[in-house]
């Protein structure tokens, strides 16, 4: 779950970062537009929550070159500007929500989730492998309905890992899923989290859900 | 002076409108006369003898008809001057119509001029302008509350943001970052509010009225050490050069505002390393003198400069993305020196060196 924030605000980027990060989102954060773009070409996000007053370049700029990419990046606009005419504007450009602020921290985290199930085309907020359950707007595990205490990586991983069952990811692909760009882990942190993840599953009773494919990653199958 | 005007040009035009029914009258009733006396006159005095009876007649036939002439004049002037009178306030009535449709809620149309008199055009005219002049008023206004609700939207999100993201923080470090910056958020959108509502409250004449002795040394330094509370790191980068002792004839709660948010601007907007210069230039008769405000400003253009004066005007970088700053600070500087009468001056030096200048305080 990879998200980049486009916000020029300096404080509310970094509680915002803060936050997210600590839910276990990966998130990057580009204070204008002209950087918002830059990182859109180099990496592929689920979400992108957008900012329209920016520097260099404004925010319904970003949006019009992002859908002119063909990008699948679900974009949530967070905006002071209130007017109907702006609300429009960004929808009609390709924004998949609008956010006025101030907002609800808890709310953005929900619309962020229900724009990350649209971009898997999921109706539900739950993900299920036998007795595992996934709850994706509670960010909960549970194991025949008792909760598997898992920590905010460990489950972005899992939920990375069930959301494309039967699809391999490298180290690399998962780290670039679980961190932001600025981290200081190396990869080689994926194979310690699945290590982990791994002992809980097993202890609750799921073994062998994750498999190691040799060259190709890891996968849920 | 409407009612003079509508008295006029009512007399007027029913004195041209008797005047034309009169006249049309009397031609139509003088060619019927004329041929009635010539016809009988041919039939009764062709014969060899004349007939009383017939001359009676004939003499009450012309009665008939002078009466006859004079009801059909008068019919003629009342129904002239009643068409010409209503199609002389026709133009009126749209004029009052397009008056009664002028709504609050709705957009202000201006009157239609079609046909209106001349004498009352200029009044319509001037209608028109003040429609126009309260139509863009509006606007404005409309344009400004948008504007403030925005930039002030912003401050209040990060507040929000921080309270709810704070409150999730267990270790007391990342907590007391949180409180710091909802702190720091709070001075920043208590800064927009109490800028604009100086400029708000500040009315030219009472303000004038009421300048009083103040000392721009002491000024200086309240201002400071105030500021030195809420941004100490940029606090230290301030350097004052104001003679002790330096009385002047001005409003100190104006005065402090306008240095703040000149102070605030060149810590905002200006390089984060350089020093910030207050200076005092008395004045050539030391009747007067200017307070000077200098900074590094790399990423300005002299371009620019018309525009720093602008309200909620935001200059796009062109080096690094410039994260703070609501284009409020010389905007509420310019308005304040227009109520104390002072002269702002701005210039942009070959080394990007921001000036600003407020000339023409009074000495004491």
């Amino acid at each position: 779950m990879k998200l980049l924030l486009v916000e020029d605000s300096v404080r509310l980027s970094g509680a915002l970062t803060s936050d997210l990060c600590r839910e276990g989102f990966a998130v990057d954060h580009a204070a204008d537009g002209l950087t918002a773009l830059r990182q859109l070409e180099a990496h592929e996000y689920d979400v992108m929550i957008l900012d329209l007053m920016l520097p260099r370049i404004g925010g319904l700029e970003v949006l019009r070159a992002l859908r002119a990419s063909q990008a699948p990046t679900r974009v949530l606009v967070l905006s002071a500007r209130d007017q109907i005419e702006d609300r429009v504007t960004a929808l009609n450009l390709g924004a998949d929500d609008y956010l006025v602020k101030p907002f609800d921290l808890s709310e953005l985290k929900a619309r962020t989730l229900a724009l990350l199930r649209r971009r898997y085309g999921e109706t539900s907020g739950v993900l299920s492998h036998g007795e595992l359950t996934l709850d994706t707007n509670a960010r909960l595990a549970t194991v025949q309905g008792s909760p598997l205490p898992l920590s905010p990586k460990e489950y972005a991983l899992l939920e990375t890992l069930l959301r494309h069952r039967g699809k391999s990811f490298t180290r690399v692909a998962l780290f670039e899923q679980l961190y932001d760009g600025l981290s200081d882990a190396s990869d080689a942190v994926v194979a310690v989290i699945v290590s982990t993840l791994r002992t809980k599953l097993a202890s609750a009773g799921v073994d062998a859900l994750i498999e190691t494919r040799r060259g190709f990653g890891y996968r849920v199958p | 002076m409407f009612r003079d005007w509508a008295r006029h040009s009512l007399q007027r035009r029913l004195q041209v409108s008797l005047l034309l029914g009169v006249g049309l009258s009397l031609a139509a009733f003088q060619i019927v006369v004329d041929r009635l006396v010539d016809r009988y006159i041919e039939r009764s005095f062709t014969g060899p003898s004349v007939d009383l009876a017939q001359r009676d007649r004939l003499l009450r036939e012309v009665d008939f008809v002078l009466l006859g002439g004079v009801v059909t004049v008068l019919g003629v002037c009342a129904l002239v001057t009643v068409l010409s009178v209503r199609r002389g306030l026709k133009p009126l009535e749209r004029v009052a119509n397009a008056s009664q449709e002028i709504s609050v809620d709705q957009p202000v149309q201006a009157l239609p001029l079609n046909g209106v008199p001349a004498e009352i055009q200029p009044l319509c005219d001037r209608f028109n302008q003040l429609i126009e002049r309260l139509t863009t008023a509006l606007e404005h206004e409309r344009r400004f509350s948008a504007d403030l609700a925005h930039e002030l939207r912003t401050p209040l999100a990060e507040i929000r943001t921080l309270g709810e993201a704070g409150g999730a923080r267990q270790d007391v470090a990342g907590l007391q970052e949180f409180l710091r910056q909802t702190a720091a958020a709070a001075i920043g959108m208590q800064s927009v509010i109490e800028s604009l509502l100086a400029v708000a409250r500040a009315d030219r004449a009472a303000v004038q009225q009421a300048l009083e002795p103040m000392s721009v040394g002491a000024a200086v330094r309240a201002r400071l050490e105030r500021l030195s509370v809420t941004a100490p790191e940029d606090c230290s980068r301030i350097v004052a050069r104001v003679p002790q002792g330096l009385w002047i004839q001005s409003d100190p709660r104006l005065f402090d505002a306008m240095l703040l948010n000149l102070l605030t601007n060149a810590i905002q907007h200006g390089d984060p390393q350089a020093l910030i210069e207050i200076d005092w230039l008395p004045g050539g008769s030391g009747a007067s003198g200017a307070l000077q405000v200098r900074n590094a400003a790399p990423e300005l253009a002299r371009d620019d400069l018309p525009h720093l004066t602008d309200r909620f005007w935001r200059r796009i970088p062109r080096g690094e993305a410039d994260t703070s700053g609501l284009g409020l600070g010389l905007w509420v500087v310019g308005s304040l020196c227009r109520v104390l009468e002072l002269t702002l001056a701005l210039d942009l030096d070959e080394m990007r060196r921001l000036t600003v200048r407020l000339a023409g305080f009074r000495a004491l």
